[in-house]
């Protein structure tokens, strides 16, 4: 008996008794019971206040510029008039290069006065700042008396270094990487006193705005930019209306039910923006008080385990640094379903985890278009730097982790990095803490202005997460690669190398094609099916040629020509042809390689990425008994007609590779 | 919907899906205890929210979708709420740690691999629909499913999901 069946019996013993049936059906009738009394009150938006932890965050912070205080007087005294402390102190505890200690001392005192609170409150809640403590708990390399160390220039990181001197002499003005120009600029350093006033260019003053990604996706539509059809290159330029996914052809899509019924709204659970109802305009004058409250920031760890973990298994982790250069055309490039993002172009000039220097040009999808915007969530403009976590998307594309979304400043010298409010997540102890004035940032667009909830020093931020990743031993991405994904120029398989080690053992395993099984399939027509965007097509046939260029020209990637013979390629597939030109003549070969691929051809019902089992009960007829043949998880199946011949790879019971030729 | 369909769609809904979500959420979380919570917690909130479904996949996705989101919640709250400590005289009972019990290890797999391996072995779903329930795309799906399997081949010493799997 297999593995599996065990599997299968043992779990199918795994039963709720029922005891504890009976009881959920009382308490779920109950419940029904008493929802439907109270069905005719509306709701209310839940209350945006202050939380008692977020208030005891600050008394945190308080408690701790006021023992730091402490500790430079007490430093001054032993050593008779030493200078004050280097900019790492500056930015965790508020003490200046310029000030006195009185004036430090004083500071303090007056923010303890001055803060809101009420010191005779008990803390109930103690889940935010139970993270940051869990966080210095678990990993010793976390506690502060190690990261203040930054003047100690570490042997790989010397990029973003900061000598301890170059601070007491900061220049008047911040370095060319900041739009922003200071007003009545003293001299002083004291990176939380910065307003970042922004340049206030609206590329859209009337972009729709919205309290979360689902709801925005759901007007912005689902649309394939590398499309099947001249529809959907309309829908993609006329971006204003929404747009309908035009693809739909098999029960299994639920992407297009979705854009109806919006079923994936209420299980995604939306994030902190939708709890904040108290945020009104775009003026500053009524920000969300959830900037300290992690309580619903999403849990680093649950990012490092989960998105982190897969891009582990995929495409490689990263950390960079980028410069968006411009917003390119989008056809042919793999994109998302959804049509709420915007395709960037950007330079990769730092990648973190490896701690070098680079200059990649990569193409990535960020949520949020012009005309459909997450609140707080603008668009970017060329310039703009970011710190972001690439990842693969839908369809093969690249787009960046949400949680890892950093806007990069640098000021004075220091890069700064700000999360936008979307998707928060809980950095530990590399909140550097974050200022009124510093939480609402004018750039794109003028109704929707950048919302930041925390900020962090870049270069305890990235070395934070730099431990974690090499302490999960994750893959490192080869960014190289990254970039060639993201332009379609290359096209991600599951089986390609994500290590030296499991790609040796998967090739290993791959070059012991255990069999090919050869079906000599009759004459019959049904023997022989191809089907494309839900219509049949035949091989060395001219209008079905034609009618392939009419489909899938416009998601092309590039063609080649010679001998009589072309090829048009695409992410993930290609077509041969027998002629001179793409798309006339006759079709010669279709390799489908990718399950993202837009050729979305399939054989006989059959689409790379089926199951094994798939395959053998969509072959099976009653002359030709594929079920009863001896097929291994790792094997090659040939079917050969009057018409052409079809090869099915099947690898780890997964059909990875179709190739038809006639 | 009137209060007796009301009723009788909670029984038939109870009946036909409440083993699924208890083994979905024992696969995420590894714990009858808080399989059982959370399979309580699933059910109320269709109760609250009943939503018109399209079909019986629609409504069985949803379920799923739900049991996950509320068991990642569940493991994120771990984190901000260390454990109790038990006594070490309370002596552990766990009726699945037999030997040789190939749910055992797949108990022993990390997090990320069992509940594919569930959806895809034991509830049938394809690979796409996987990626739409969990949240990732297909080409990790594939990708967890064969590195489960390796581990699990490695562990039990045999092949694990050949080609009548589902």
């Amino acid at each position: 008996m297999k593995l599996s069946d065990d599997y299968k019996n043992e779990l199918s013993r795994l039963t709720l008794s029922d005891d504890f049936k009976a009881k959920l059906k009382e308490q779920c009738i109950a419940e029904a019971g008493l929802d439907k009394a109270s069905e005719t009150t509306e709701e209310k938006a839940p209350e945006i206040q202050e939380t008692k932890s977020g208030k005891i965050y600050k008394q945190m912070k308080v408690y701790r510029y006021v023992a730091i205080a402490a500790c430079i007087v007490a430093a001054v005294s032993i050593v008779g008039g030493a200078s004050i402390m280097s900019s790492v102190f500056s930015t965790v505890t508020r003490s200046t290069d310029s000030a006195s200690n009185e004036d430090i001392m004083e500071e303090a005192m007056d923010e303890l006065y001055d803060t809101d609170t009420d010191w005779e409150e008990d803390s109930e809640d103690l889940d935010v700042y139970d993270e940051p403590v869990e966080d210095t708990a678990t990993d010793d390399d976390d506690l502060s008396v190690e990261d203040v160390d930054l003047d100690t220039p570490e042997d790989t990181d010397t990029e973003y270094e900061v000598d301890a001197a170059e601070s007491d002499t900061l220049t008047a003005s911040p370095t060319s990487g900041s739009s922003y120009t200071p007003d009545d600029y003293d001299g002083d350093y004291n990176t939380e006193d910065y307003v970042l006033g922004g340049s206030n260019t609206s590329a859209s003053n009337t972009a729709d705005v919205y309290g979360s990604f689902s709801a925005l996706a759901a007007d912005a539509g689902y649309v394939t930019y590398s499309t099947s059809g001249g529809d959907d290159e309309e829908l993609v330029e006329d971006a204003d209306e929404p747009v309908e996914d035009t693809m739909v052809e098999d029960d299994d899509e639920m992407i297009d039910e979705a854009v109806e019924s919006s079923w994936y709204d209420e299980p995604v659970e939306d994030t902190a923006v939708d709890n904040d109802e108290s945020y009104e305009s775009s003026s500053g004058s009524s920000l969300p008080d959830i900037t300290t409250d992690y309580g619903t920031a999403s849990n680093f760890y649950d990012v490092l385990y989960n998105q982190m973990g897969d891009e582990s298994e995929t495409i490689g982790v990263s950390l960079v640094w980028i410069t968006i250069t411009g917003t390119p055309d989008a056809s042919g490039v793999p994109a998302p379903s959804s049509g709420g993002y915007t395709l960037y172009s950007a330079n990769i000039s730092y990648d973190y985890l490896n701690a070098v220097s680079c200059d990649i040009d990569i193409y990535v999808w960020i949520k949020g278009t012009e005309d459909y915007q997450v609140k707080g969530m603008p668009t970017y403009e060329a310039g703009d730097d970011l710190i972001v976590s690439l990842i693969l998307g839908e369809n093969g594309c690249i787009t960046v982790v949400d949680e890892l979304i950093y806007d990069a400043y640098t000021l004075n010298g220091v890069d700064i990095a700000y999360h936008r409010v979307y998707e928060n997540v809980n950095p530990g102890n590399t909140d550097m803490g974050i200022l009124d004035s510093e939480r609402e940032y004018y750039t794109t667009t003028s109704n929707n202005p950048a919302i930041y909830v925390h900020k962090a020093s870049a270069r305890e931020l990235t070395r934070y997460i730099r431990r974690k990743v090499n302490g999960e031993n994750y893959n490192l991405a080869d960014l190289e690669k990254v970039s060639q994904y993201s332009m379609g120029l290359a096209s991600y398989s599951v089986f390609a190398t994500t290590s030296t080690t499991d790609h040796a053992e998967e090739e290993e395993t791959v070059s012991q094609a255990k069999s090919t099984l050869s079906i000599n399939a009759g004459s019959s027509t049904s023997y022989f099916s191809l089907t494309a965007a839900g219509e049949s097509i035949s091989m060395n046939d001219s209008s079905s040629a034609e009618r392939l260029g009419e489909l899938y020209q416009s998601s092309m990637t590039g063609t080649s020509s010679g001998n009589g013979t072309s090829t048009a390629m695409f992410v993930g597939g290609h077509l041969t042809f027998s002629s001179d030109t793409p798309f006339s003549g006759g079709v010669t070969e279709i390799e489908i390689t990718s399950s993202g691929c837009p050729l979305d051809i399939q054989f006989r019902g059959i689409s790379v990425g089926d199951s094994l089992a798939t395959v053998k009960d969509k072959l099976s007829t009653s002359s030709t008994d594929v079920a009863s043949q001896s097929l291994t998880d790792d094997c090659v199946i040939t079917i050969k007609s009057d018409f052409g011949t079809v090869k099915l790879t099947i690898e780890y019971g997964v059909l990875t590779k179709i190739v038809v030729s006639g | 919907m009137a209060e007796k369909d009301v009723n009788a769609y909670i029984t038939s809904v109870i009946d036909k899906y409440s083993d699924m979500v208890y083994r979905t959420a024992f696969h995420a979380l590894t714990d009858t205890h808080y399989a059982e919570d959370i399979t309580q917690e699933v059910f109320l909130k269709l109760c609250r929210s009943l939503p018109d479904f399209d079909s019986e996949e629609h409504e069985k996705a949803w379920i799923l979708r739900v049991t996950i989101n509320m068991c990642k919640n569940c493991n994120r709250k771990a984190y901000t709420h260390p454990s109790v400590e038990l006594s070490e005289t309370i002596p552990a009972t766990d009726e699945y740690a037999h030997e040789s019990s190939v749910l055992s290890a797949v108990r022993e797999l990390p997090e990320k691999y069992r509940t594919p391996i569930y959806l895809y072995y034991f509830e049938g779903c394809p690979t796409r629909e996987i990626a739409e329930i969990t949240g990732t795309n297909q080409n990790t799906v594939l990708s967890i499913l064969m590195r489960g399997k390796k581990k699990l081949a490695e562990m039990l010493k045999g092949e694990f999901g050949e080609d009548e799997i589902i």
